[in-house]
């Protein structure tokens, strides 16, 4: 099991306000609509205005901040494998067979959820908002003497509630499919999912391959600057730049233990980050750097990588192969290595890639 | 350790500020516009001059006019000016929704009560603030006629009697040197005793005013403020603010409560935006009749019936609060107490039925109270939208002309002999005697009609405590019953969304706990 960081802060403060603002105004809504009594309609009513204005600063707040990082394209319904979730939920969950899409923190959303929480964000809320506010401002436009009915704002505020109701708990329910029943709740809480190893794999990978293609969109719109080509300054430069999605994504990779480097075209190393350090510390290599890759491995170990090296400098991106390296006290670990070309002014001068470790 | 830290940093901390806002914040709360305790109450009660010690009053007076004569020696112009009141002519001029004149009042409108006065005056104008008016040559010109004492007298031993004189046993001499400004008793000396008995007509008017209780009437509550009727009937040269709604037709010249509480009188603001929808009436006055019976019907079909050949009287009590009287004289009556009122909309404006007007529905509303849902929300008159307003409902059966379908006048009120229907208990000549005093024509047949009236009320105002709470009209058990068209929020649903929404929660419920069994299985 590997635990990978999905949720920022910001993302899992909202989530929990929004589920207890919801909660809250169901249930002093409902006491308004007349279906049961708890706090007597007086207290109901002032508890559902106060609750429905902080929940409209905090929706301001929250589409704000999906704006401003692009996050929003996250909600953007996209027919691609909708029908595959589909499937996986009336027929491949019971298989056991693996979730088709995978939750990274650029595609959190299956097609599924996408289509839901497009109609939640954009339909459901901002009707529930607009009818909110005419239920509000009824008594000042009556003041004025243009009045307008009520009964068909509340039955549509309604209609909102009930829907409402019927997607938390469908919601709540399919937490519950997570790696384990409560992966995707503490999720939501710490920010770190719990994975398989497979799909935390191939989720990080996702994750980074999205990070690369920043990076290399970085590289190749500076023009091939020499000054600006290593993974980790271009990471850092999204960092420091408006992308606050990035904020704090490279400790988070580097947490997640993913070991980067970067050989050129004579198989030498040319760069490694502390994760690639500390995963081959234990085979007594310190310091590859200005050396070859080829170094302290097994004979079985030298024929797979000089395999590899050759493909992914021939233009190969190769993901996910299982490789072991020795360490000196004659024990045998495990990862998986990911790499592909590294290009310069469009001619491969070398590759680089990361590495996962797979031993607990 | 750091991951607890900042999971209740992130998460935790933030709910329980936010909660602990949406919680304790009321930004419902406005302050008063006024301080209760602070509202005086002017007192007027004492006159500014000792009349007893005035050589004019020190006179053995005979008759009313006497006094009045002697009144009016040194109150020169009063004459005049309380002969144009509606005290006094029983009549005014108002104006009906589209703008028509009418002149109207207790003199020429119909109820469902005694029915109407002419033909009876003998006996109405007990109530008339005047001397000797008997039938329709009583001169409305001459100030002598002008009954000062019923209005002035604070002695309460002023009583009038039949024509409107005071009773014989009257000290005048007394009570003239006794004047001063009106009491509750004066005016309830009439007004109290409409259809003949406390709280008969209106249902919020009794004796009981003179020295209640607060949690009868907070205003007139003994113990505290004891206003007077005229504390909110201001009346200025002997015009009286506060008409009548039964007899007029226009929203003017009405005794409000905003006058001293303001249109925002609550310290909440919701409280306060109601203000548009609810009359202030409709949750102060939650109760009517709590002291004695008022009518609630009155059956004329079988006045002047007798049983065995002798005039008869049963009465019976239906429920402890309601009783029935069938007797010769009304016909049968219901009273009833411990009411709760009917509720309408209402903006002010009325259509009074009149004996010369047609009648074309049954059953035949005597007063029109104009007012809807739908001129609460795009009102006619933005400054007088409809309201919802308590109301005690008067219904009834009374004679109708069958062939001119027109009201009758009955002359109910008279000795043996003179065709007055107590006296000989015949129809025909009752109703001759009463049409020829209106001047209308008489078919000769005659028929019974249901008829219906509506009296707003606006008296025993109870304090806070007991007034209407959300709960008695924002729930399944609303006292608005009847007003389906206004959307109010714990009462009102639409069956359909209520369903669909409902079985949509347990579908989904049920599907969930159907996927979670078939995947436990599959996992098994």
């Amino acid at each position: 099991m590997k635990r990978v960081y999905i949720y920022r802060r910001f993302e899992r403060f909202w989530h929990w306000t929004q589920t207890l603002l919801i909660l809250f105004l169901a249930l002093t809504g409902f006491e308004v609509h007349g279906s049961f009594e708890l706090f007597g309609f007086n207290k109901a009513v002032l508890l559902h205005n106060n609750a429905a204005y902080t929940y409209m600063i905090i929706l301001i707040l929250i589409f704000f901040w999906l704006f401003i990082t692009g996050e929003w394209r996250q909600y953007m319904p996209k027919r691609q494998q909708i029908v595959d979730q589909v499937e996986y939920y009336i027929k491949g969950i019971f298989q056991g067979k693996p979730h088709p899409t995978h939750k990274t923190v650029y595609t959190k959303f299956n097609p599924l959820q996408r289509a839901a929480y497009f109609g939640l964000n954009f339909i459901i809320l901002p009707t529930m908002v607009a009818t909110g506010v005419l239920y509000l401002a009824f008594y000042e436009f009556l003041k004025t003497g243009e009045g307008y009915a009520i009964r068909p704002i509340a039955y549509i505020h309604v209609i909102g509630a009930f829907l409402l109701l019927t997607f938390v708990i469908v919601h709540v329910y399919l937490t519950t499919t997570g790696y384990k029943p409560l992966s995707a709740i503490k999720a939501m809480i710490t920010g770190w999912e719990e994975m398989s190893d497979e799909e935390a794999e191939i989720v990080v990978r996702e994750n980074i391959r999205m990070a690369m293609q920043c990076s290399r969109r970085e590289i190749i719109d500076s023009g091939g600057d020499e000054d600006v080509k290593s993974f980790d300054e271009v990471l850092s430069r999204e960092l420091s730049g408006t992308n606050a999605m990035m904020i704090d994504f490279q400790k988070k990779l580097l947490q997640s233990k993913v070991g980067y480097f970067r050989i050129d075209a004579n198989g030498i190393y040319v760069e490694v980050n502390d994760v690639w350090k500390e995963l081959y510390d234990q085979t007594g290599i310190k310091d590859p750097i200005g050396k070859h890759y080829t170094l302290n491995r097994s004979e079985e170990d030298k024929k797979v990588v000089e395999q590899i090296f050759k493909q992914v400098v021939g233009g190969k991106t190769i993901t996910g192969v299982k490789l072991s390296r020795n360490t000196t006290d004659g024990k045998r670990l495990h990862h998986t290595l990911s790499a592909s070309p590294w290009y310069e002014k469009n001619k491969i001068v070398g590759i680089e890639g990361y590495i996962i470790g797979v031993d607990d | 350790m750091k991951k607890l830290i900042q999971v209740f940093l992130v998460i935790i901390i933030p709910e329980i500020v936010i909660f602990s806002l949406i919680w304790f914040i009321n930004p419902d709360k406005v302050p008063m516009p006024f301080n209760i305790e602070e509202i005086i109450v002017t007192d007027l009660e004492k006159m500014p001059a000792d009349h007893s010690s005035f050589e004019e009053l020190n006179k053995d007076f005979k008759t009313g006019q006497e006094v009045t004569e002697a009144c009016l020696g040194c109150h020169t112009g009063r004459g005049q000016e309380f002969m144009k009141s509606v005290h006094w002519q029983w009549l005014k001029h108002d104006t009906l929704i589209n703008g028509d004149k009418v002149i109207l009042g207790k003199k020429n409108v119909p109820n469902n009560f005694c029915i109407g006065v002419t033909s009876n005056m003998n006996y109405c104008s007990k109530c008339h603030a005047g001397y000797g008016w008997t039938d329709n040559s009583f001169d409305f010109k001459n100030p002598k006629n002008i009954d000062c004492l019923v209005c002035h007298d604070n002695t309460r031993m002023y009583k009038k009697t039949y024509q409107g004189l005071p009773d014989p046993k009257v000290n005048l001499k007394l009570v003239a040197q006794k004047v001063g400004h009106p009491t509750k008793q004066n005016c309830g000396h009439c007004h109290y005793q409409g259809a003949g008995k406390d709280n008969g007509k209106h249902g919020d008017l009794s004796k009981e005013l003179n020295n209640c209780e607060r949690d009868f009437d907070v205003h007139m509550n003994a113990k505290g403020k004891n206003m007077s009727c005229t504390k909110c009937h201001i009346t200025q040269n002997h015009t009286i603010r506060g008409n009548m709604y039964t007899t007029s037709t226009s929203n003017e010249n009405r005794a409000t409560c905003t006058e001293c509480h303001t249109s925002a009188p609550h310290k909440s603001k919701t409280l306060n935006s109601h203000f548009n929808q609810i009359a202030c009436q409709t949750c102060h006055i939650t109760k009517y009749a709590t002291d004695a019976h008022t009518f609630v019907w009155w059956d004329w079909t079988n006045a002047a019936t007798k049983k065995n050949g002798e005039v008869y009287a049963d009465e019976k009590h239906i429920t402890p609060d309601s009783t029935v009287l069938d007797d010769t004289k009304h016909g049968q009556q219901i009273y009833v107490k411990n009411q709760k009122p009917n509720y309408i909309w209402f903006n002010g404006n009325a259509k009074i039925h009149m004996f010369d007007d047609k009648i074309t529905e049954s059953p035949l509303v005597m007063n029109k109270l104009y007012g809807s849902y739908a001129d609460n929300i795009t009102p006619m008159d933005p400054k007088n939208p409809s309201k919802i307003f308590p109301v005690k409902i008067m219904r009834g059966k009374q004679p109708y002309d069958l062939k001119n379908k027109t009201l009758i006048q009955v002359n109910t009120f008279g000795a043996e002999g003179t065709g007055a229907l107590w006296g000989d208990w015949d129809w025909d000549k009752a109703i001759n005697n009463g049409m020829k005093a209106i001047g209308m024509p008489y078919s000769g047949s005659f028929g019974f009609v249901e008829t219906v009236s509506y009296w707003p009320l606006n008296h025993t105002v109870t304090p806070s405590e007991t007034s209407l709470k959300c709960e008695d009209c924002h729930s399944k058990h609303s006292v608005l019953e009847g007003l389906n068209k206004v959307y109010i929020p714990g009462r009102d649903r639409h069956i359909a969304i209520e369903a669909g929404g409902l079985i949509l929660i347990i579908l989904t419920f049920l599907g969930v706990v159907g996927h979670a069994i078939l995947r436990m299985r599959a996992k098994n």
